[in-house]
């Protein structure tokens, strides 16, 4: 088991490290000049622009050797300094990042997760019960096939301009201030609900088909047709054809979270929603070079420990990747 | 006596297995023996003995963790290159017969295949087709318009012996080839296979664990026992005078039509294991592999 | 007392497929005797794998047609299916044909245990499990076996295990489909012999014991029952069948057998030229002519009937008279 972790482990750390050099090469290497979008921020000090233009080129440390800059790089990334943002002057790329991760962990996790749950629910009803399952299925291949920014769409026209009833724009309303009441609470929930339900959705639908087919797939198998043999009852079988059935919605969940974060990204820009993907379409709108870098390191990072999690958890439940682990010498 | 093809000197496969990746499995432990032209021999071992193993290292499917395998002379495990002119020459027959063919491809297709991968010259290739079908006792106007799917595992098998023989092999290594068939057609594409061999000089490696199978077609019969070969020799020389006690016990399990088991005779696993290394802890005298008479040698200990 | 365990009459299950009916058990007769193993002997695809299900689960696409199979006294094809589960295991139980993937791959063996003994309304507790012991050490399989998945254990480990739980309730009727199909000789033959153990310590009232290899039936069954394409050819007892078989396709393959004591190159055996027949819509008729060296014209226009020809040997076919005087096979 060790192995099998250590393995991972590397394959993890390799992977960081190319998305990271990646992330540092590319804002460098872009055509455009960082600098001077900033001086353009400051057009009204005339003369002054040389001396300005010097201060941020040394606070940026831009004037060093590459190779400086590269290792400057990972030493400010360990010490949580992503620079400062220029579009939102002075303001530190990772105080705004911190400060988006909030909205984002309120959207998107219940979204994976209660999707996720009610999903493989569905569908393993769907999967044993034919009624059912003629009823549900459309529904579920609509959903799935519906891209994540049309769906919001569409809940933006219909529960915010048609019916009225929801907020499409923001994550609460101007007039409020954000703090820790009830009246805020309220607020955000409400500006919540269509977000949620966007992604929720067509989350729902790929969960529900994927988990109906594996169902399907192992009820048919031959220790179901075995335990059958022996009398056991429907609710049994189906109890252990769950839990076979559950393992590649797991590896599914991983394989699945690239997509998950940049149909998060549409929806928010949709919804004007105040999390990662709305700051990085803002920053990259105004060429903020080191809040794209900053959105773009947390993003891979999220994902890259999200999924080895979801290896670990794969690991404890199935005995088969515990010892089937096998190597040629 | 004919020709020595190819040699397999003290062969050795290793593999590595559990996460932790300190234990490790010898499938084949240091294993010898020839190959002649024409000659038959049968490789016949419990599962997980390590006969698939050795027909894969000589496919070179598969790299030796130790040993060598020479083929006409020339030793094919340090030969990296020249692996398609290899292929020309020996062949391998598995026991899945389906996975041997491409379900999109017509027959004639992979036919077609064969003679643009293997052999140069496109010369009277539709001659050589029928003439290996009919070989086979198949009706090429038929079974060229088939897809794989719609021909049954026995087929197939004929198919890839005739495959074989259009290629005029040296060596085929036939892995279980006719578990997949019934009593009633196997033996009709055993006779084929030893016909093809006299005429043809083909040598076949055939793995099995049908002993009787085996004394019916051999030439040759080596037993293995996890990993180490355990007796090998002529046929008719092992079957009548067992040495080792695990092919004794071999033979003795036969079911014999005719005549019934001993019921008193358990045949646990177990206890054949404690038999043989018994066995190999009481042969003080003789030690290793160890000629008992001519052409018929013996492990008698590790 | 010789008491019919089991007593079938005329009868037919068909596969329903898109194009008609595969009849792949197509009117057929025959009983077991309390204390009986009766081994199922034929070619691949001639039904005998569809017999041992049927009887035990009858699953779509697999259909009933008509005729009877009375196991004490009762026609069992009529059962809804949870009157057949209260049979199922305790009166009539089965070691399917692939032992090997039997088990799901993520329960215990232990677990696996405890669930479908208590779908019989047995306590599975630790007196249960030392009888459960006990039929592990008649098998010679460690106690650890319990707490291991069933990837931890090897292809004959699982078939003896298979061959324990199975048989944990004490079946009248025990159907063993293929089971040493995949072992070498000497587990084919440590196996075989455990059935007629078990029958002999009474723990299995009977067996059916089905193969495509006779070598193996000889040895255990008391009688033989040979098939060709979903009909009976010959049922005698296995001396009967082997030493003195009278109907032409029985005769065939007893005479493909290879011998213990012939090699290709002193003398040739020779198989039967042809391939059964594809059962799908088959027709009145022998389904042996296409093969039959004796075949005249009834045997293309009716079926041969199940004739007794003397106490306890069965047959079917036109000519066994001919076929069965001539020495020369
Ligand atoms: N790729 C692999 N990785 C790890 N172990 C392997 C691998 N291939 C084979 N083995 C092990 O090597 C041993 C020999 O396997 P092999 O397939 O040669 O057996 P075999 O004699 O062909 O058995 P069978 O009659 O069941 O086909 C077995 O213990 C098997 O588990
Ligand atoms: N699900 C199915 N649908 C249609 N036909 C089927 C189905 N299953 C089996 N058959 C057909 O029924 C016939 C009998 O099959 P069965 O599995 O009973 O054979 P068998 O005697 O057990 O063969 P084997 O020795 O290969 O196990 C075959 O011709 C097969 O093609
Ligand atoms: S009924 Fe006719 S075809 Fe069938 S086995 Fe008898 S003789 Fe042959
Ligand atoms: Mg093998
Ligand atoms: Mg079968």
């Amino acid at each position: 088991m060790g192995k099998y972790l250590r393995k991972k482990l590397i394959i993890y750390l390799i992977t960081f490290f190319f998305a990271v050099t990646l992330d540092w090469a590319i804002p460098r290497f872009m055509p455009g000049d960082p600098i001077s979008m900033l001086l353009a921020r400051f057009n009204g000090l005339e003369n002054s622009s040389d001396i300005v233009r010097s201060t941020f080129t040394k606070s940026f440390g831009l004037d060093q050797p590459l190779i400086t800059q590269y290792f400057g790089f990972w030493k400010s990334l360990f010490t949580g300094d992503l620079g400062i943002s220029i579009y939102l002057y002075p303001k530190k790329v990772s105080e705004i990042i911190s400060q988006a991760l909030i909205y984002d962990i309120l959207l998107l996790l219940p979204a994976i997760l209660l999707s996720w749950i009610v999903g493989n629910k569905l569908g393993a009803r769907s999967g044993v019960n034919k009624k059912v399952d003629n009823i549900m299925m459309p529904f579920f291949y609509v959903l799935t096939s519906s891209p994540y920014f049309w769906f919001a769409v569409l809940l933006v026209f219909f529960f915010g301009v048609k019916l009225q009833i929801f907020p499409v724009n923001g994550a609460y309303s101007n007039i409020m201030i954000p703090g820790f009441n009830i009246q805020f609470i309220l607020d955000f929930l409400y500006h919540w609900v269509l977000p949620f339900l966007s992604l929720f959705m067509v989350m729902l639908g790929g969960w529900a088909i994927g988990m109906r087919n594996m169902i399907i797939y192992e009820m048919g198998s031959n220790y179901s047709k075995y335990m059958e043999s022996l009398g056991s009852s429907e609710k049994l079988i189906r109890k252990y054809a769950f839990r076979n059935a559950i393992l590649p919605q797991v590896t599914g969940l991983a394989l699945q979270l690239g997509t998950i974060v940049a149909g998060a990204f549409t929806t928010e820009i949709v919804f004007s929603y105040p999390g990662i993907g709305y700051i990085l379409l803002k920053a990259l709108l105004n060429q903020d070079y080191f809040l794209i870098q900053g959105c773009f390191l947390f993003i891979v990072i999220c994902v890259l420990v999200a999924n080895f999690l979801v290896d670990i958890v794969y690991m404890l439940i199935d005995p088969r990747v515990r010892f089937s682990f096998s190597g040629e010498v | 006596m004919s020709e020595t093809i190819m040699k397999i000197d003290h062969l050795q496969k290793d593999f590595s297995i559990g996460l932790m990746s300190k234990k490790k499995v010898h499938a084949v432990n240091d294993v010898s023996f020839d190959i002649k032209k024409g000659e038959i021999i049968s490789l016949i071992g419990e599962s997980g003995s390590g006969k698939t193993t050795i027909g894969k290292l000589i496919l070179r499917l598969l790299r030796p963790s130790d040993g060598h395998i020479y083929y006409n002379d020339k030793d094919i495990t340090t030969d990296y290159k020249n692996k398609r002119d290899y292929y020309k020459k020996v062949q391998g027959i598995f026991q899945d017969p389906f996975a041997s063919f491409n379900p999109l491809f017509k027959i004639d297709r992979i036919f077609d295949m064969i003679f643009k991968n293997f052999i140069e010259s496109d010369k009277n290739k539709k001659e050589k087709i029928n003439d290996a079908l009919k070989c086979v006792g198949m009706n090429p106007e038929f079974i060229l318009r088939k897809y794989p799917h719609q021909l049954s595992g026995g087929q197939l098998q004929r198919l890839l012996i005739a495959r074989a023989l259009i290629m005029d092999v040296d060596v085929l290594v036939a892995d279980e080839l006719i578990s997949m068939l019934d009593a009633s057609t196997r033996i009709d594409v055993l006779n084929l296979l030893a016909s093809i061999c006299k005429e043809k000089g083909m040598a076949v490696l055939f793995v099995t664990h049908d002993l009787s199978l085996g004394y019916y077609i051999s030439d040759t019969t080596l037993i293995m026992h996890r990993g180490n070969l355990v007796e090998k020799g002529k046929t008719s020389l092992i079957y009548n005078n067992p040495v080792h006690p695990y092919t004794q016990m071999l033979l003795k399990s036969i079911p014999d039509i005719g005549k019934r088991w001993d019921k008193n005779e358990k045949f646990l696993p177990e206890d054949i294991n404690k038999k043989i290394d018994d066995f190999y802890k009481n042969s003080d005298i003789k030690k290793g592999f160890i000629e008992v008479e001519d052409d018929h040698k013996v492990l008698f200990s590790l | 007392m010789t008491e019919k365990i089991l007593d079938v009459k005329d009868l037919k299950l068909y596969y329903k497929t898109l194009k008609g009916y595969v009849k792949a058990i197509d009117g057929i007769n025959f009983d077991i005797k309390r204390g009986e193993i009766l081994g199922i002997a034929g070619e691949s695809g001639c039904g005998k794998s569809t017999l041992g299900n049927g009887l035990i689960l009858l699953k779509k696409p697999l259909n009933y047609i008509s005729g009877q199979a009375n196991l004490n006294g009762k026609n069992i094809m009529n059962l809804k299916n949870k009157e057949m589960n209260t049979l199922r295991f305790k009166d009539i139980s089965i070691i399917p044909q692939f032992a090997m993937d039997a088990f799901s791959p993520t329960k215990k063996i232990k677990t696996f245990i405890s669930d479908i003994v208590s779908q019989h309304n047995i306590n599975p507790d630790e007196k249960f499990f030392d009888k459960v012991r006990e039929r592990l050490d008649m098998v010679n399989l460690n106690h650890s076996v319990l707490n291991n998945y069933s990837i931890e254990l090897s292809g004959g480990m699982k078939q003896r295990l298979v061959m324990v739980i199975s048989t944990l309730l004490d079946p009248e009727l025990l159907i063993c489909d293929e089971v040493t199909s995949a072992l070498d000789v000497s587990s084919q033959r440590f196996v075989a012999n455990m059935i007629g153990d078990f029958r002999d310590k009474k723990i299995i009232g009977s067996a059916i014991f089905i193969t495509h290899d006779l070598s193996i039936l000889y040895q255990i069954a008391d009688r033989i029952m040979v098939m060709y394409a979903g009909h009976i050819a010959e049922i005698a007892d296995s001396d009967t069948i082997v030493k003195n078989p009278k109907h032409p396709y029985t005769k065939a393959l007893i005479s493909s057998l290879p011998k213990n004591d012939v090699q290709y190159k002193d003398e040739q055996l020779s198989g039967i030229d042809g391939t059964p027949p594809n059962l799908l819509n088959i027709g009145e008729g022998c389904r042996f002519r296409f093969r039959c060296k004796y075949a005249t014209d009834i045997c293309a226009k009716q079926t041969p009937v199940q004739e007794e020809i003397s106490s306890g040997h069965t047959l079917a076919c036109w000519n066994y008279k001919k076929a069965g005087s001539d020495k020369n096979v």
